[in-house]
């Protein structure tokens, strides 16, 4: 049966809705996660708020944005061979894929742009067993044979082609991946020529954003003869602000 | 007391919806997205050049000493120990800004670069300024130098899958010093092409600063309307050649498109990294250029089909209008006997019936009447 609340049962539910709301406004709006906050309770209440400072940062990291902790990219692997694995036969990788993309974060740090590249972690690095081993920029015989670069005798040359990249906005909502966006162009390590390869630049047009790149094309070339194993090499991607 | 009651329920609901939407607010902003990396900037930018907020800019005499600093930041949710390091800058790909590595040798600009600390341990969502001095060695020629400071984990990648590449990171900062004396700045276009789904320019930088260049092109349908605008402000190297590829989007129709590229820069020597002088910007234009983008997969399909239903139209068309004209000229008068109906006289001119409806506009039912005088193609059944 339908009884009527009395005029204080009315009135005190209005003081509960009203009092969850204040509260909520008042703890909520304080307590926003990253942002640290300070308030002094005085006769006249300050707010102050301080947003800790960001700087241009890249990772290596999943869909959801996380870091991957140790990222890596497996070559096609190749039969042992008479002659060299060049352009049409030479394994080949991908930089960038959904669950271990190049991401960069510009959380207003390089007002001007930036760029992000991939270089060897040492312009001297070779692909190593442990036993065997061949460069990864040497451009002696198109990278089929040792050529004049130092510290090692061997052949072997990388090429990385981002042009067919695909650059995506990432977590930020006013960002867009065209504005001030231009990707490298296909390109081959040389040593102490081009130790370092362009993936994609930003001109600071949007000097506050998040930006993926995926699907960068890694190609081999791998001497003659090479002998069988299986090789590593590390790798580094690095963003400059400019 | 009733209606009393009523107002005051419905009070309660706004109330209480109220709250619920603040909830979901808040319960948003609650999980907000942080940046979470670590790398650096410049602890002391300087007012008067809005560009020593992101790098490190100075004109420095030959001799000369400034004293700066670089903030090393951990936003991350783990203590993190930090390489913080100078180091000469390396020749990368499409006039790139790019830094040597830590294991490489400094040999040039990074040697002037003095850090009083290269590696620090921050706790979570902290960050500490690193004191460093760039001191420039006597007699240096004129013009620009440049290096990086570069921030990096200690922790070293792991080691990648076997027959695979592990993948490291860092960040850098370019710091560039001017040597002050006769500069020149002077930049000329030396591509504009379209190839592989982007729209590409090279610019060479034949002065000895860089030179942050203001790229635009602009690409315009082929009725002349303008579609997008790519570009914006880089800095071009010195003594080299910089590279731009603007990635073209996928247009749904394709077709023909015009480029056009204008690049603007700062000529007068006065103008600095970071700062332009008052006076007016010099402006680059190369011959626009024509490009064919191909449509989209589902914009391919709706333009086949349009195609097809144009061209069958227009076949349709014409058939029909050979085919009047061969009414009109070539028919002959026909007088029906008594027998006769349409499907006998299709057989007999050997046409179909309906094309005799439609050559003599006949209503429904098509009957002939004995006498009547029709059209019919000419024929030998024709006696």
């Amino acid at each position: 049966m339908l009884t009527t609340p009395t005029f204080e049962q009315i009135i005190r539910k209005l003081n509960i809705a009203f009092v969850m709301f204040l509260g909520l406004s008042i703890s909520g709006g304080m307590a926003i996660t990253g942002y640290v906050v300070e308030a002094a309770l005085t006769d006249n209440t300050t707010f102050n708020q301080t947003i800790n400072a960001g700087s241009l940062s890249v990772m290596i990291a999943d869909a959801a944005y996380s870091e991957v902790g140790s990222p890596s990219i497996t070559m096609g692997a190749k039969d042992f061979s008479w002659s060299c694995l060049t352009a049409g036969n030479r394994p080949t990788g991908t930089l960038g894929v959904a669950a271990q993309q190049i991401y960069v974060q510009n959380p207003d740090a390089a007002d001007s742009g930036w760029t992000a590249n991939l270089q060897g972690s040492a312009s001297t690095n070779v692909w190593d067993t442990g036993s065997a081993d061949y460069d990864f920029n040497d451009a002696g015989g198109s990278g089929c044979t040792d050529g004049v670069d130092a510290g090692d005798d061997d052949g072997g040359q990388m090429t990385v082609d981002p042009s067919g990249g695909a650059i995506a906005a990432g977590q930020c909502d006013s960002c867009d991946n065209t504005s001030g966006m231009s990707k490298g162009t296909s390109d081959a390590f040389v040593e102490g020529t081009t130790n370092a390869i362009d993936l994609f630049a930003s001109d600071g047009t949007q000097d506050i954003g998040d930006w993926t790149l995926q699907t960068v094309t890694i190609y081999n070339t791998i001497p003659a003869e090479q002998s069988a194993g299986a090789y590593t090499l590390t790798m580094q991607v690095a963003v400059v602000a400019t | 007391m009733y209606t009393y009651f009523l107002q005051m329920k419905k009070q309660t609901n706004l109330l209480i919806s109220a709250f619920l939407l603040l909830l979901f607010t808040f319960t948003n902003a609650a999980t907000a997205i942080e940046f979470s990396g670590t790398g650096g900037k410049p602890a002391f930018p300087r007012e008067e050049n809005p560009r020593t907020d992101s790098i490190f800019v100075h004109i420095m005499k030959p001799g000369e000493t400034v004293e700066e600093g670089i903030r090393a930041i951990n936003n991350s949710d783990v203590i993190q120990t930090l390489l913080v390091y100078a180091t000469d800058t390396s020749p990368a790909s499409a006039g790139g800004f790019a830094c040597k590595q830590l294991a490489e040798p400094k040999e040039n600009v990074g040697t002037w670069i003095n850090l009083k600390q290269t590696e620090i341990t921050l706790e979570p969502k902290t960050n500490r300024v690193i004191p460093f001095t760039i001191t420039v060695p006597e007699n240096y020629d004129v013009g620009e130098h440049d290096a990086c400071i570069a921030i990096q984990t200690k922790a070293a990648p792991s080691k990648g899958e076997e027959g695979g590449m592990s993948i490291g990171t860092r960040s850098a900062i370019r710091v560039a010093i001017t040597v002050p004396g006769e500069i020149i700045r002077n930049i000329e276009i030396t591509d504009f092409s379209a190839e592989k789904g982007s729209v590409s320019a090279i610019a060479k930088n034949n002065g000895n600063v860089s030179i942050d260049a203001n790229i635009e092109i602009i690409l315009k349908n082929m009725f002349g309307q303008h579609v997008i605008t790519y570009g914006g402000e880089f800095p071009v190297l010195r003594d080299k050649p910089k590279e731009w590829h603007f990635a073209l989007p996928d247009f749904f129709w394709g077709g023909w498109y015009s480029a056009d590229l204008t690049i603007t820069y700062d000529e007068d020597p006065e103008a600095q990294t970071g700062v332009n002088t008052e006076g007016k910007l010099t402006s680059l234009e190369k011959d626009t250029i024509w490009l064919f983008i191909p449509p989209s997969t589902t914009g391919l399909i709706v333009e086949i089909i349009i195609v097809l239903f144009i061209l069958i139209n227009l076949f349709v068309l014409i058939v029909a209008i050979k085919r009047k004209r061969w009414i009109k000229h070539k028919w002959i008068e026909y007088k029906v006997n008594r027998n006769d109906n349409l499907q006998i006289l299709g057989e007999k001119f050997d046409v179909s019936y309906n094309l005799l409806i439609k050559a003599n506009k006949l209503k429904f039912p098509f009957i002939l009447k004995q006498g009547q005088i029709i059209k019919v193609p000419p024929s030998k059944k024709t006696d």
